[in-house]
C-alpha cells in the first residue's frame, strides 16, 4: 500500500466538502436554503351545516395539494394546508384567518363556502396583503366592496344567472320568465341579473315571487309563481330550501306549466331530494360528475376523489380543487409568493384544469368559466347513485359575466391598477 | 300543512313548558331525529306506515332518557330554568352534529309512499294531494285523541293540575317524578311524528330542527305557554298567516309571524287563551 501524501488527503477532503455543499444533510440543506413549506390556509366551516360541503372541499384541497407537490411544489418548496374550522360564522372565520395569516404565516387565504364567511375572510385577506380566494360564489365583484388581493375563481351569481338565460334564450324555451326565491340578498343578485339579460334579449321579466329563507311549505307561494303564466319559471334556492323547494314544485306539477330552471344546483341536494325529485327541471352548475368522460384531467380527478371520499364530487368541490391549483400554479410560474406579484399573474390568467378553458378576467377578478346546463334524470333512467342529470349544454365566455363597467370598473386595465 | 306540523311540534314544547317549567330548547330536535328514525326504518323495511309507529316510538324512548339522565338532575336546583334553558340549548347544538357524524352527507332522500302520490282533487289553480289532505287527517284525528288524553284520564288531570300548580300537585303525594317523564316523552314522540308526516316534503337534514322550534315558540307564545287550545288556535293561526301572506303579499313572508305574535301580545299578554297564574311562577 502506497503512503497517502499530503496532496491526495487535500483532494479528498476538498471533494468530500463540495459533495456535501451539493448534497448535503436535507435538514441541514431545507434550512440552509429555506425550504420551508408553502402553507395554504384554509377556512371553511367543518362544523355546522355545511360540514359536509366543507369535508368534500377538504378532499379537493388536499387531492390538488398532492397534485402540485408531486409536480415538484412551488419553487421546489413543498406545500401544505393548513385548515382551521370557520363554526359557520363569521366572527370565527374572521378570528380563524387572522390566526393563519399571523400565526400559521399562510401564503394564500382559501375557503368560504356562504357570503357571511368570504365577506370576513375578504376583510382579513385585504387587511394584511394577503391572496384570497373563496370556494364559493364569487359575489362581491363590485366596485367599493373589493380589494386587489381578493379572488374568485367560483361562478359569480350574474355569470349563473346570465348563463341559466341564455340557455332558455338559445334553446327558445320561451320569452316570459319569473322567479322563485328565497329572500335575502343572494338570491336578489340573481334577480338583477336575469331582469338586465331578459331586458337585452327581450324577455319578459314578470318578477319575483319571494319565500323566506328556511321555508317549509313552499305550497302557498305556488300558485302567484302559476298566475304569472311564464315560460321559464327560475328557482333561486340553496340547500335544505332548495330540496323541500324541488319536491313542492314536483308535487304542483309546475314543470308541466313551464320549464323550470334551477339557476344553481349541488350534487348534495339532488341526493337529498332522492331520485327522479329533479325529473325535467333544468340546473346550472360549475362542474358536473360527466365531465370525466370529455376531459381526462376530470377523470383523474373523479377517481381520486371517489377512492378519497366513496362518492362522486360535486361541482362546488371541483372548484375548490382549481382553486387550489390556480394559486399555487401562478406562483410557481412568477417564483415568487410576494403578493403582489402573484396577484398581478394571477390577472388575466388563462388555464384549464377540469372542465373548459378559464381565465381569470384582469378588471374584476372574475373567472370567466362555462356554467353547465343540466337536465334531471328520471329515477328509472339513473346509472348509479350519483346520476341525477344530463349535461344539455356549456354556456360561457364572456357574454355570460356583468361588464367590467357594470361593477364600476375600467374595463382596460387590471383591478390592482384601478384600487 | 304548516299549520298541522307546527301544532304536533309546539303542543308538546307547550306541555312541557307549563308543567316542567322548562324552555326546551331539544324539542326541535326531536323532530329532526324522528324523521331521521322514520327514514331510518323505510329503510330498513321499505315502509312508511311502520315509520309512523317505530320514529315517535324510538324518540320517545329517547325523551325519556334525556328526561330522566339529564333534565332530572336540574329540577329543584337554584335558577333551574336557566339551566333548563343551557342544558336543552347544549343538546340541540350537540345532537345535529351527531347526527351528521353518524348518517353522513347532509340530506336524506325520503319519498311520499306510493300509496298516497297524485292528486285527489283541484282546488281553484291547485292539485290538492293525497299526502297533504293525509297529513290534515291525521292531525284531525290525533288532536282530539290528545284532547281525550288531557282531559278524561288521571294522566291528563295529573299533568293540567302540575300545568296550574306545580307544587300543591306534589303536596297531595302524587308522583310528579313519573309524570314528568311520561310528558317529556309524549312531547318528544308528537314532535318525532311530525317529523315523519313532514319529511316527504322537505329536506331531512340535521338542521330541520331548529327552524321548526322558532315557529313554535311563537306558537306557544301566540296560543298561550300550557294550553292545548292556545296551541291549536296559535298553530292554525301563524301557519295560516304564513300561507296567506305566501299568496297574496309573499314579501311580508319573513316578518308576518312575528307581526302576529306583536299584535296578540298587545292585545293579549298572556297569548289568545293563556290564564292568569298558569305557568308564571
Amino acid at each position: 500500500m502506497s503512503p497517502t501524501s499530503r496532496r491526495t488527503i487535500l483532494k479528498t477532503l476538498a471533494g468530500a466538502g463540495a459533495a456535501t455543499a451539493v448534497s448535503g444533510f436535507p435538514f441541514v440543506n431545507r434550512l440552509a436554503l429555506g425550504q420551508q413549506a408553502v402553507k395554504v390556509g384554509v377556512v371553511v366551516p367543518q362544523t355546522g351545516p355545511m360540514a359536509l360541503e366543507a369535508q368534500e372541499m377538504l378532499a379537493a384541497t388536499q387531492i390538488a395539494v398532492e397534485d402540485i407537490n408531486a409536480a415538484g411544489g412551488v419553487m421546489g418548496r413543498k406545500v401544505e394546508t393548513v385548515i382551521r374550522d370557520s363554526e359557520f360564522k363569521p366572527e370565527v372565520a374572521k378570528r380563524k384567518a387572522t390566526e393563519l395569516i399571523e400565526v400559521e404565516k399562510a401564503a394564500f387565504l382559501v375557503g368560504a363556502i356562504v357570503g357571511f364567511e368570504g365577506i370576513a375572510m375578504a376583510e382579513v385577506g385585504c387587511k394584511n396583503d394577503v391572496i384570497v380566494c373563496f370556494f364559493g360564489q364569487n359575489f362581491l365583484t363590485v366596485k367599493g366592496k373589493m380589494c386587489k388581493y381578493q379572488f374568485g375563481n367560483n361562478l359569480t351569481p350574474y355569470q349563473t344567472a346570465a348563463a341559466a338565460a341564455n340557455f332558455v334564450n338559445e334553446q327558445k324555451m320561451g320569452k316570459k320568465w319569473h322567479m322563485l326565491a328565497n329572500n335575502y340578498s343572494w338570491p336578489q343578485m340573481f334577480e338583477r341579473a336575469y331582469t338586465l339579460v331578459a331586458k337585452q334579449v327581450g324577455a319578459d321579466w314578470t318578477g319575483v315571487t319571494w319565500a323566506p329563507l328556511g321555508t317549509r311549505d313552499f305550497l302557498p307561494f305556488l300558485p302567484k309563481v302559476a298566475a304569472a303564466k311564464a315560460d321559464v319559471v327560475f328557482i333561486t334556492t340553496w340547500a335544505a330550501d332548495q330540496v323541500a323547494c324541488a319536491k313542492q314544485v314536483q308535487e304542483f306539477g309546475l314543470a308541466r306549466q313551464a320549464r323550470v330552471i334551477h339557476s344553481i344546483t349541488e350534487l348534495t341536494f339532488a341526493e337529498a331530494a332522492g331520485p327522479g325529485v329533479y325529473e325535467n327541471f333544468y340546473s346550472g352548475m360549475p362542474w358536473y360528475w360527466h365531465l370525466k368522460d370529455k376531459f381526462p384531467a376530470a377523470k383523474r380527478y373523479y377517481d381520486r376523489h371517489v377512492a378519497l371520499r366513496k362518492r362522486a364530487p360535486g361541482g362546488y368541490t371541483a372548484s375548490t380543487y382549481s382553486t387550489v391549483r390556480l394559486l399555487l400554479e401562478t406562483a410557481n410560474d412568477v417564483k415568487s409568493l410576494e403578493t403582489d406579484k402573484v396577484a398581478r399573474a394571477l390577472e388575466g390568467r388563462k388555464f384549464q384544469h377540469l372542465k373548459g378553458p378559464e381565465q381569470i378576467r384582469a378588471c374584476d377578478h372574475v373567472n370567466i368559466q362555462d356554467v353547465y346546463l343540466c337536465r334531471g334524470k328520471a329515477a328509472s333512467a339513473m346509472k348509479d347513485a350519483w346520476d341525477f342529470f344530463d349535461i344539455v349544454q356549456a354556456v360561457g365566455g364572456e357574454g355570460t359575466a356583468e361588464s367590467c363597467e357594470g361593477e364600476g370598473f375600467d374595463p382596460k386595465k387590471p383591478l390592482s391598477q384601478q384600487i | 300543512m304548516n299549520g298541522c306540523i307546527l301544532i304536533l311540534v309546539a303542543l308538546g314544547l307547550s306541555i312541557v313548558f307549563g308543567l316542567m317549567g322548562i324552555i326546551n330548547f331539544a324539542h326541535g330536535i326531536f323532530y329532526m331525529l324522528g324523521a331521521y328514525a322514520g327514514w331510518l326504518t323505510v329503510q330498513v323495511t321499505g315502509s312508511f306506515w311502520l315509520a309512523l309507529l317505530t320514529a315517535p316510538a324510538a324518540v320517545g324512548l329517547l325523551g325519556i332518557l334525556v328526561e330522566r339522565g339529564v333534565l332530572q338532575r336540574i329540577y329543584g336546583t337554584k335558577n333551574a330554568t336557566f339551566a333548563g334553558v343551557l342544558v336543552t340549548y347544549g343538546l340541540a347544538i350537540m345532537i345535529p352534529d351527531l347526527v351528521r357524524m353518524t348518517f353522513g352527507r347532509p340530506g336524506k332522500p325520503f319519498a311520499v309512499p306510493a300509496a298516497l302520490t297524485g292528486s285527489l282533487f283541484r282546488l281553484g289553480e291547485i292539485d290538492v294531494h293525497a299526502y297533504r289532505v293525509f297529513i290534515l287527517g291525521v292531525t284531525a284525528v290525533l288532536l282530539p285523541l290528545l284532547w281525550l288524553l288531557l282531559n278524561r284520564t288521571n294522566l291528563g288531570l295529573v299533568i293540567r293540575a302540575g300545568t296550574s300548580d306545580n307544587l300543591m300537585v306534589q303536596l297531595l303525594g302524587i308522583n310528579v317524578a313519573q309524570t314528568w317523564t311520561i310528558t317529556y316523552a309524549l312531547g318528544a314522540a308528537l314532535a318525532a311524528f311530525a317529523g315523519v308526516i313532514t319529511a316527504p316534503l322537505v329536506a331531512v337534514a340535521p338542521e330541520m330542527g331548529g327552524l321548526v322550534l322558532i315557529e313554535c315558540f311563537i306558537v306557544t307564545v301566540v296560543g298561550g305557554m300550557g294550553t292545548f287550545l292556545g296551541v291549536v288556535a296559535g298553530g292554525l293561526l301563524i301557519g295560516e298567516a304564513l300561507a296567506l301572506t305566501g299568496m297574496l303579499y309573499d314579501v311580508l313572508a319573513d316578518v308576518v309571524i312575528y307581526l302576529a305574535m306583536a299584535l296578540v301580545l298587545l292585545v293579549r299578554p298572556r297569548g289568545l287563551f293563556g290564564q292568569e297564574g298558569m305557568s308564571e311562577e
